[in-house]
């Protein structure tokens, strides 16, 4: 299902086909180049777009790629919280935001580089907008503190450790130009590290052996 | 020329600590070390260069201290904790330090980045080095996530200045690097074990 136009802004291919070929242009050159070595020509030129039209709607190249990474979010959080908001309970919210998050991943590889490795040099401002949503992440992580059995001691710096293993996990291997794996091999192991602080290594170990859900809901 | 480095790097620290690195200009910085651009280009090429140096510089100084700590005698338990309080104890004692370490390395550039990227290998070292102690069957890759885990608390406490307060906050990582390889019952004693006194004393 695609965003809606008003949140993707000169992204959506609703409101513009430049600001679609644009987007894609941006996450390619970002990522064969770095973005330092990103200019506006050279992504006028790869998205076909002309260079007064880009300057119309973006400041520069800084601006284009950050509200690329917005547009990219925006849609990676849609995807997710949907499926959270419709699940009852913990660690099954945790799972099904796990499974549709891998499975954003698996669909958009290239954005999923753009976001995970191209934007942690883009300043500020970008920084802000992942601690946004990684906020909402670890939150989720955090509900295993309220779990029957969690122990009393633990804080929320527990859900920022857990949520920076996975993301050390998954930039490991995206640095590594590896494929992350299918989400019915990724998730399990995700899900392990995520409960066994909370639920203790038996809860964990069988996440090991847990279905993926047939469905992803939202 | 040793003291005109020293005021560069000084004012490198202070400067991209407190307003970032990309808000910080190279004429800034000359400004506050009090040299010229020829005395700057004496040590270094660009304002990349010369974060990365400084940089280098001192994570070494942090370096030297949690490797003494890693080194001494023990169960790898007490010494893993020994390098996490030191770790708070050199965070906490200059912001604009920590901020320059921890969240303005992310700005400055590829270079930098790798420079950290080896800092985070050390860190997993010495927590894989957990295995030599474990009955549990687990790779490096435990190690990694661990680093992982702990480099994310460190910027987000940096960046929320929550640092300060960081003393629960290192318990919780303990029982998080503990777990995996010593177990629960050793994990949970770690939420309530308090710093080494010849750390903090």
């Amino acid at each position: 299902m695609s965003e809606p136009a008003h949140r993707l802004g000169p992204f959506s291919p609703h409101v513009s086909p430049e600001g679609a070929r644009l987007r894609e242009a941006m996450i390619e050159l970002a990522l064969e180049r770095g973005l330092d070595g990103v200019d506006a020509e050279l992504l006028c030129a790869r998205a076909g777009v002309e260079p007064t039209a880009f300057f119309r709607t973006f400041d520069g190249v800084g601006d284009c790629a950050l509200r690329v990474y917005l547009a990219n979010i925006a849609e990676f959080d849609r995807n997710v919280f949907a499926a959270v908001d419709a699940t009852e309970g913990w660690p099954a919210r945790l799972r099904v935001a796990a499974y549709a998050a891998a499975r954003h991943v698996r669909d958009r590889p290239h954005s999923t580089r753009f976001d995970m490795l191209a934007m942690l040099t883009a300043g500020d401002l970008a920084q802000a907008h992942r601690d946004r949503y990684v906020r909402r992440l670890i939150d989720l992580i955090d509900e295993g503190r309220r779990q029957p059995g969690a122990p009393a001691g633990l804080g929320r710096a527990t859900a920022e450790g857990v949520f920076g293993s996975i993301y050390q996990l998954l930039a490991r291997a995206l640095q590594g130009g590896r494929d992350l794996g299918p989400p019915e091999d990724l998730v399990p192991q995700l899900m392990y590290i995520a409960v066994r602080p909370y639920l203790g290594e038996e809860a964990a170990l069988e996440e090991l052996s847990i279905d993926p859900p047939q469905r992803i809901p939202g | 020329m040793a003291e005109e480095r020293a005021r560069i790097a000084a004012a490198t620290v202070a400067l991209i600590g407190s307003r970032g690195y990309r808000q910080t200009s190279l004429e800034q910085i000359l400004a506050a070390a009090a040299v010229d651009e020829d005395g700057f280009a004496r040590h270094f090429a660009s304002k990349e260069e010369c974060f990365v140096a400084v940089w280098d510089e001192l994570n070494a100084a942090y370096g030297v201290l949690a490797a003494r700590a890693f080194a001494a005698a023990g169960p790898w338990r007490e010494r893993i904790r020994t390098v996490a309080w030191i770790t708070l104890d050199y965070l906490q004692a200059d912001l604009a330090r920590t901020r320059f370490l921890v969240l303005e390395v992310l700005n400055a550039g590829e270079i930098a980045q790798a420079h950290r990227d080896l800092a985070i290998a050390a860190e997993v070292e010495m927590i894989d080095a957990g295995r030599e102690e474990s009955t549990a069957e687990l790779s490096r890759a435990t190690a990694e996530h661990l680093a992982g885990a702990v480099n994310e608390m460190l910027i987000r406490r940096a960046r929320s200045g929550e640092i300060q307060q960081g003393a629960r906050v290192l318990r919780e990582l303990m029982y998080m690097t503990v777990r995996p390889y010593l177990g629960e019952e050793a994990a949970l004693e770690e939420l309530s074990i308090d710093p080494p006194q010849r750390i903090l004393g």
